[in-house]
């Protein structure tokens, strides 16, 4: 079978800053894909350059093996949710809706139909009729997610589409978010610099790192097992601590990488300084320095500050030059 | 600080009479009894009687109406060719790297420096040769060429108000590019549209160089009440006055929430 | 982070076509030729036509090049008329900003009243050029008219306002600025509202008084302002046509009025009223590129 989405040597350049270099990328039917990366990674543009909105320099899209790379945005068969929305603010929520299937040229009759099925599934049927100004931010992502998903299209792009809601909004969001794309069965790419919403939605997370796609995998695998230190450090709350090969009786070009969860503070044949603690709901974390490196350690009990506290790592990666060791 | 307001209203005071002084000798003139007013050689600054005399005369004598309406079909013609030639070129502007636009735009803007009567007289001349001269539509083409960059200007900054995520929603929801264009950039800048309708309708309502020189023989009303003031025609001049300033005065009005800097100086200031 | 290493192998692109430039060469184009009719009707009559006046001014009917439009315009008192364009565009540009100035300052206060005085400050705007040359004739007259009416009445006299060319340029850049000067105010207040008030207020604090604050505060702030307000203004100044011709004629004559005085489609003077549109035009040329050097607009747009 086909990839859904196949990206391959996706390169872009704005100026002299290179924002995706040779990116390669395949995304699976019925997918949900979250696309995560810190700030200024190029997250935006590599949906922007894949719905067509951006030109590559170089490169090619295939969607369902078709090559779409010389396609203008209306011919790619793409749906795409931004960031802000981009409601047409000359226009009612109903006519909002309707504007792609006015496009697709559907008559009157089976806009209106398709329209309030959508809308009915998504719970907005009641604010049809009003103006998409007056809506508040969870209603406008709505409307815009309608908008995308009445014409079904081979895919939906989103773009942050929960980042402009207040906290409350975004869980429920969240959770429906990922209803519909079930129920919908439909491919989903999604870009987002947040975590959590990459660990509730994704069936597979790429990493985006300086216009290069770092890892693949699923949320689970990225924390477990980072294929390199820099994902190792952007990924989970706390980075993932790293100690010398040595200190664990292996060779001195390896390095130990474990998380803050996977030791037990107290006892153990490893010992570092205690800079600070904080409690975080029943459980302390301790900010510790070992030589020159940086550990977060999780406690069951707050260590005096200057103190040293003995630990031993119950479960741990191997990384060589950066890049992890298969075990 | 009691000192300062009042010198405050008296300030405001001097420049409200000086600004509206004018515009009340037109009144004086166009209502009061002749004998009070061009008949003194010291004419009376009050309106010691009032009469529409002077006016129902006027539309005796000359003929008013058919200057009113050449006006007002070319100040049509030459708004609707603002809209027609200044929408398509502000939004590709809007479109185009900001650097080649900005060219463009000077560019412009050395058409809106070309003195008028210089071009207007080779123009006549090249009229003559297509019966374009003594012609409304001659006129409404030449006039075009004092509000067109104006007009560019506006839509322009239009365009560029407008956020550009909404023109590339329109183009993934599967418009083109016309589409787009007519769908949903246009009708996000219909208060720019307004003010460039009006404004070229009001530039043309007022144009003298151009209408003089390319047509003499098929006046518009400047240059019919330029040719009554000549002839020395002074209660029909002033009939004619007040009847077209009444109308651009209440537009004027309107139009002040409108008439802010930015839209003036084509976007460069504000 | 190296941009360097990160930078894509050249070779590659190519071999893709620079897919990129052939494209964003496609868009371009396609919004290029929205702007084309502009630019097509902009071209063929104002820098045609302007070619053609150029042009012109060096020949005779019968298409011979020759000088002697220009000398032709010098005999007709060409070197006068561009003294006193100079001085009644200057006068007028003064009048203007002085009482913009000051219309725009009373506009950024809040005082009873003040909407009804901006539309009555604005309506001069909305009259007629040539109805306000005419209201002013009126007002202006040799003997008699609204204006010695009024200083009679004082107990002044009278005065003959077209006695000498000096008192007439005057009444010129008068009528000229009471159009106008709506439209400059307009400009100058959109560049001091932009201007935070906390600028002059902590000025004020600071022990400035009226006067420093304007030079200090104001005035460099809405340099940029200016320097467009006055090269709009200018360039029409220069132009000023209608308002001589109804007032003043042709005495004395203005560059634009001495062009108009030769205008006749089937004479030899059509190419004198040709050589004195050359001098109109370096004029405005050399008007422009001095407001442009002098920097403000630059400051402006870099501000």
């Amino acid at each position: 079978m086909t990839a859904k989405l196949e990206l391959r040597n996706l390169t872009q350049i704005f100026g002299q800053k290179v924002v995706l270099d040779h990116l390669n990328l395949a995304i699976e039917d019925g997918e949900f894909f979250v696309i995560l990366g810190p700030s200024g990674t190029g997250k935006s543009t590599l949906l922007r350059t894949i719905v067509g909105i951006e030109r590559p320099v170089s490169g090619q899209i295939f969607v369902d093996g078709r090559d779409v790379t010389g396609l203008p945005p209306n011919k790619r068969d793409i749906s795409m949710v931004f960031q802000n929305y981009a409601l047409y603010p000359n226009m009612t929520v109903f006519q909002n809706i309707a504007f792609p299937l006015k496009m697709a040229g559907l008559d009157k009759n089976s806009i209106k139909e398709k329209v309030t099925e959508i809308a009915t599934k998504l719970n907005i049927v009641s604010e049809l009729d009003k103006n998409v100004t007056l809506l508040s931010g969870g209603q406008k992502q709505r409307v815009a997610l309608c908008r995308a998903l009445v014409r079904n299209p081979a895919m939906f792009l989103l773009d942050e589409p929960l980042s402009n809601l207040d906290a409350r909004v975004r869980y429920t969001a969240r959770e429906e978010l990922r209803k519909i794309q079930k129920e919908f069965d439909q491919t989903f790419v999604y870009v987002t610099h947040d975590q959590s919403e990459a660990q509730n939605l994704a069936d597979r997370v790429g990493v985006l790192r300086n216009g290069k796609v770092e890892q693949i995998g699923s949320y689970r695998d990225l924390y477990e097992k980072p294929s390199t230190k820099w994902v190792a450090d952007f990924i989970g709350e706390y980075p993932m601590n790293f100690i010398d090969g040595p200190l664990m009786g292996l060779d001195e070009s390896l390095e130990i990488g474990f998380r803050a969860y996977w030791v037990e503070t107290g006892s153990g044949d490893l010992e570092a300084t205690v800079m600070a603690s904080e409690l975080v709901h029943e459980t302390y974390f301790v900010y510790a320095k070992m030589g020159d490196r940086n550990l977060v350690l999780k406690s069951s009990f707050r260590p005096e500050n200057g103190s040293r506290v003995s630990f031993s790592v119950k479960k741990f990666n191997i990384y060589k030059d950066g890049k992890i060791v298969e075990n | 600080m009691q000192v300062r307001e009042i010198g405050l209203y008296a300030v405001v005071f001097i420049l409200a009479v000086i600004f509206v002084y004018p515009l009340y000798v037109l009144f004086l003139i166009s209502f009061v009894p002749v004998t009070y007013t061009f008949g003194q050689i010291y004419p009376a600054q009050f309106p010691v009687a009032l009469t529409l005399q002077n006016i129902i005369t006027s539309f005796h004598t000359v003929s008013l109406v058919n200057p009113l309406i050449r006006s007002f079909e070319v100040a049509l013609m030459v708004a609707t060719l603002s809209l027609a030639m200044g929408i398509p070129a502000g939004y590709g502007l809007s479109k185009i790297k900001s650097g080649i636009a900005n060219i463009i735009v000077v560019l412009l803007f050395f058409v809106n420096m070309m003195p008028g009567i210089v071009v207007a007289i080779p123009i006549a001349a090249e009229f003559i040769r297509v019966g374009l001269y003594d012609n409304l539509v001659g006129i409404a083409l030449s006039q075009e060429l004092v509000v067109l960059p104006l007009s560019v200007f506006i839509m322009l900054g239009g365009f560029r108000s407008i956020p550009k995520d909404l023109d590339n929603q329109a183009r993934v929801d599967g418009a083109g590019l016309l589409t787009s264009l007519g769908r949903i950039s246009i009708p996000l800048v219909v208060p720019a549209v307004i003010v460039t309708f009006l404004l070229s309708w009001m530039t043309s309502w007022d144009e003298f160089t151009y209408a003089v020189i390319i047509s003499p023989g098929n006046p518009t009303f400047p240059v019919q009440l330029y040719n009554y003031v000549t002839r020395a025609l002074p209660y029909e001049a002033s009939a004619f006055a007040l009847i077209v300033t009444i109308p651009v005065i209440i537009l004027a009005a309107i139009l002040q929430k409108y008439l802010k800097g930015e839209y003036l100086t084509g976007g460069l200031v504000g | 982070m190296n941009d360097a290493d990160s930078f894509s192998t050249p070779d590659v692109d190519r071999r893709n076509g620079g897919i990129r430039k052939q494209f964003q060469w496609k868009e371009t184009y396609t919004y290029f030729m929205f702007i084309v009719p502009a630019l097509a009707y902009v071209i063929a009559l104002s820098f045609y036509p302007a070619a053609e006046a150029v042009f012109g001014s060096f020949q005779t009917p019968t298409k011979h090049f020759v000088l002697s439009n220009y000398s032709a315009v010098v005999s007709m008192g060409l070197v006068t008329s561009v003294v006193d364009t100079v001085i009644v565009s200057i006068g007028a540009l003064v009048i203007q900003f002085l009482l913009a100035l000051a219309i725009a300052t009373i506009l950024t206060k809040k005082f009873v009243g003040k909407g009804a005085f901006s539309t009555l400050i604005i309506l001069p705007f909305g009259v007629a050029t040539v109805v306000s040359g005419f209201i002013f004739s009126i007002v202006f007259s040799a003997v008699g008219g609204y204006a010695n009416s009024f200083l009679v009445s004082l107990g002044l006299h009278p005065v003959n306002w077209y006695s000498n060319r000096y008192s007439e340029m005057v009444i010129v850049m008068f009528s000229d600025s009471w159009k106008n000067t709506p439209l400059v105010a307009l400009i100058l207040l959109s560049g001091l509202t932009s201007l935070s008030p906390t600028l002059r207020e902590s000025a004020m604090v600071d022990g400035a008084g009226p006067l420093r604050r304007f030079l200090y505060i104001t005035a460099p702030n809405v340099k940029g302002t200016m320097a467009i307000a006055m090269m709009i203004r200018g360039v029409s100044e220069f132009n000023i046509f209608a308002l001589p011709l109804i007032l003043i004629g042709y005495h004395p004559i203005l560059l634009t009025t001495l062009v108009y005085e030769n205008y006749n489609l089937s004479s030899v003077t059509l190419y004198y009223s040709y050589a004195a549109a050359v001098f109109l035009l370096i004029f405005i040329l050399v008007f422009s590129s001095v407001i442009i050097w002098a920097g403000g607009v630059k400051s402006y747009a870099s501000s």
